[in-house]
């Protein structure tokens, strides 16, 4: 896995999913990619309480999740002025298409339908990388 | 001259004010008879049975007998009433026997289902999802075990391919070492495909969140119509805090389950295994 030579393996990044193989899953692949520091939070709102002690680079989010759902992450993310430049990807089994053109409105950096594979992840995450640099 | 003659009939010359009222009435009656007539039921059996009424009262008024002219006239005119009365009672009578026959088959069919069906079914879905939850780390710590070792395998091979660059006099040394270079070149290219394998292995326990988002739908599916069946039984008047007669799922409720081992050789201590 390349293409993200150039990115900081370092970033604090974030997984939010209220299912903990999938957070499993996602921060085992960013490992692989070479990402050191991954935290997971169970859902929207434990993710915000998290972001607002710890300044994360990178936000991984599901959309279907009980007390704070990802649009509505997205969303809060994006109004909030320390956080809105933060990319934000959704990975999602969500792929009905006002979906994923909600979530694009709301200003979602990229989005990946479940189930996926490493090198959609890779791909995306350059893509997201690429435009911020 | 019939007996029941006052001369309203066959005597018209002679007429008293209560002649007259007489008249007057039943005209009304004729008249209110005629637009029942008229905007009655056309079925064969309502046109019988008027017609019959119309026989009865102009026998009746022919043989100058009015108080049987009135009885026809009054079945004439209220027809349609009666017979309105009589629907809405018969489906009144079917509707309480409708309700009644209902709410003896909810009792304790449905009432079952709703104290320990449902809630049974519920459970045990989640259990499945826990199930898939726990297999699926327990594959997940397995893969990642064996990535931290594909990763060390490829240290290990990297320090000794710079050991080996040496060149060597002794023919059997330097055999030796072209051979060990040849190996690491194909363990490498081993740790490659095992990676992907890995990397396969660990996207395909991505079927626990999918199969769990789905299991979470029917689980709520499940149960709003828990709770619309828990209405209706209210609404019906059966009581669901006794305890279920008949059990309508054979298996034991996921309540009473044991965990694992432990817990059945715990039990079977109690008697004395």
């Amino acid at each position: 896995m390349s293409g993200l030579g150039n990115v900081d393996k370092a970033m604090k990044i974030i997984v939010v999913d209220d299912f903990s193989t999938m957070r499993r899953i996602v921060k085992d692949i960013l490992k692989q990619l070479g990402f050191r520091h991954v935290d997971e939070a169970v859902d929207g709102k434990q993710a915000l309480e998290m972001m607002s002690i710890t300044d994360y680079q990178f936000i991984v989010s599901d959309w279907n999740m009980p007390n704070m759902m990802g649009i509505d992450l997205l969303r809060a993310v994006r109004a909030d002025e320390r956080l809105k430049k933060i990319p934000f990807l959704m990975v999602t089994a969500e792929t009905k298409k006002e979906d994923i053109l909600e979530a694009a409105k709301a200003g979602v950096s990229n989005y990946i339908g479940k189930p996926f594979t490493p090198d959609v992840f890779e791909k995306k995450l350059e893509q997201i990388f690429a435009k911020k640099a | 001259m019939n007996k029941h003659s006052t001369g309203l009939i066959n005597d018209a010359t002679v007429e008293s004010p209560s002649l007259e009222t007489d008249r007057s009435s039943i005209r009304d009656s004729i008249v209110n008879a005629t637009e029942q007539l008229i905007n009655s039921d056309k079925s064969p059996q309502n046109l019988s049975l008027l017609m019959s009424a119309v026989k009865d009262l102009l026998e009746s008024l022919a043989a100058g007998d009015l108080e049987r002219a009135e009885g026809a006239l009054i079945r004439l005119g209220s027809r349609s009433d009666r017979d309105l009365f009589q629907e809405v009672g018969s489906l009144t009578r079917g509707l309480h026997q409708s309700i009644s026959d209902f709410k003896s088959s909810l009792d304790p069919k449905i009432k079952n289902i709703v104290v320990s069906g449902v809630p049974d079914a519920t459970d045990k879905l989640q259990s499945v999802i826990k199930m898939t939850e726990e297999a699926a780390h327990k594959t997940l710590a397995a893969l990642e075990a064996q990535r931290l070792a594909i990763d060390e395998s490829n240290q290990q091979i990297e320090m000794l391919e710079q050991l080996l660059v040496v060149q060597q006099s002794s023919p059997i040394a330097q055999s030796l070492i072209d051979h060990s270079r040849r190996f690491l070149e194909a363990q490498k290219r081993r740790n490659i495909a095992l990676s992907e394998r890995n990397m396969e292995a660990l996207m395909a326990q991505s079927f626990q969140d999918l199969s769990g988002q789905a299991l979470k739908k029917v689980i709520h599916l499940v149960t709003e119509i828990e709770e619309s069946l828990v209405n209706m039984i209210r609404i019906f008047g059966v009581k669901l805090n006794e305890q279920a007669p008949v059990a309508i799922i054979d298996e034991a409720p996921a309540s009473e389950q044991l965990g694992g081992q432990d817990d059945i050789d715990d039990l079977l201590k109690g008697f004395g295994f």
